[in-house]
């Protein structure tokens, strides 16, 4: 058995876009193992996530960009459906490295007098971000046995429609494959 | 007897926007690549720039457009851990072929960077 993964951009552009999409897998793929997603933003992104002293324990609910679904011609349901987050909002949660006091107050979204009365705190640039703080990127195993070579899938956006405007950005989205290797004599 | 050896290679991103291709020789003694992690002078600009397509020996192991953000591994991960497991792909002429594009995002703003290729390699 052999790995392989096929990659399908998609580039959304309008707010509540539903995008329709066809993959063609090659020939020999005897089942989809894996799948995963990811983004890219074609503006600035205005949404920073910001820690206070009252929600510093709270989970915060992490932007969710659109909703994925995939399926196969012959076979009846669904096989794949995910929420394609824009990024993971509780990166710092447990990392009690990152504390307001040392972190935000230099930040320009702060309020003035949370600046004022932070402002002799000690400097840390120690800033939790995902190449730092992620896990193990791994994509989301599935098993599923296509009954065609083509795979459907569905894109319908959601962070146009929570931002009220429309914001580019383009999602990617990989099927892991196994294929039987032939073997020749 | 086999051992375990690992490969670096960098490739200077010198242009927003674009592509950089280059090809790599490993030792001869090397059989097989079992594992492939990408990184960075500056971890931001990978993790939200960068795709690149990956050939071993002529056979492509990432295709294009696949982001460098899922080869990246971070603190969080134990240092044991962090090659991404090809499984075990023969190093056969020993050619590696790294295909990388650099693509705007409203995250980042471009500066140069330099995009490391490690490679963890089965040696006879």
């Amino acid at each position: 058995m052999k790995q392989q993964v096929a990659v399908q951009t998609l580039r959304i552009t309008r707010k509540e876009e539903v995008r329709y999409f066809s993959l063609r897998l090659p020939l020999g793929v005897s089942r989809i193992i894996g799948i995963e997603t990811g983004l890219r933003l074609l503006e600035q992104d205005f949404i920073v996530p910001y820690i206070t002293p009252n929600n510093q324990f709270i989970l915060p609910q992490s932007t969710i960009a659109g909703t994925l679904k995939l399926q196969s011609p012959g076979n009846s349901n669904l096989f794949y459906i995910k929420e394609v987050v824009k990024s993971d909002a509780s990166l710092m949660q447990g990392d009690f490295s990152f504390t307001y006091f040392t972190v935000n107050y230099k930040d320009q979204n702060a309020p003035p007098d949370f600046i004022s009365r932070n402002y002799n705190a000690p400097v840390s640039y120690w800033k939790p971000s995902p190449w730092t703080h992620n896990r193990l990127t791994e994509e989301e195993s599935i098993s599923f046995e296509p009954s065609s070579r083509i795979i459907n899938g569905l894109y319908t956006d959601e962070y146009g429609k929570a931002m009220c405007r429309d914001c580019p950005y383009v999602v990617s989205v990989y099927i892991w494959y196994e294929t039987a290797e032939c073997k020749t004599n | 007897m086999s051992k375990l050896i690992k490969k670096r290679f960098d490739i200077a991103v010198t242009q927003a926007n674009g592509s950089f291709s280059k090809t790599f020789d490993l030792d001869k003694n090397i059989t097989h690549v079992k594992g492939v992690l990408l990184s960075s002078d500056k971890d931001d600009l990978l993790y939200f720039r960068g795709t690149q397509k990956i050939e071993i020996n002529k056979e492509e192991v990432f295709p294009e457009n696949f982001e460098s953000k899922l080869l990246l591994s971070g603190i969080g991960v134990a240092p044991n851990q962090r090659y991404y497991d090809i499984g075990s792909v023969p190093a056969g002429n020993g050619t590696v072929k790294i295909e990388y594009k650099d693509n705007p995002d409203g995250r980042t703003q471009y500066a140069p960077y330099r995009v490391s290729l490690y490679l963890l390699c089965q040696a006879d």
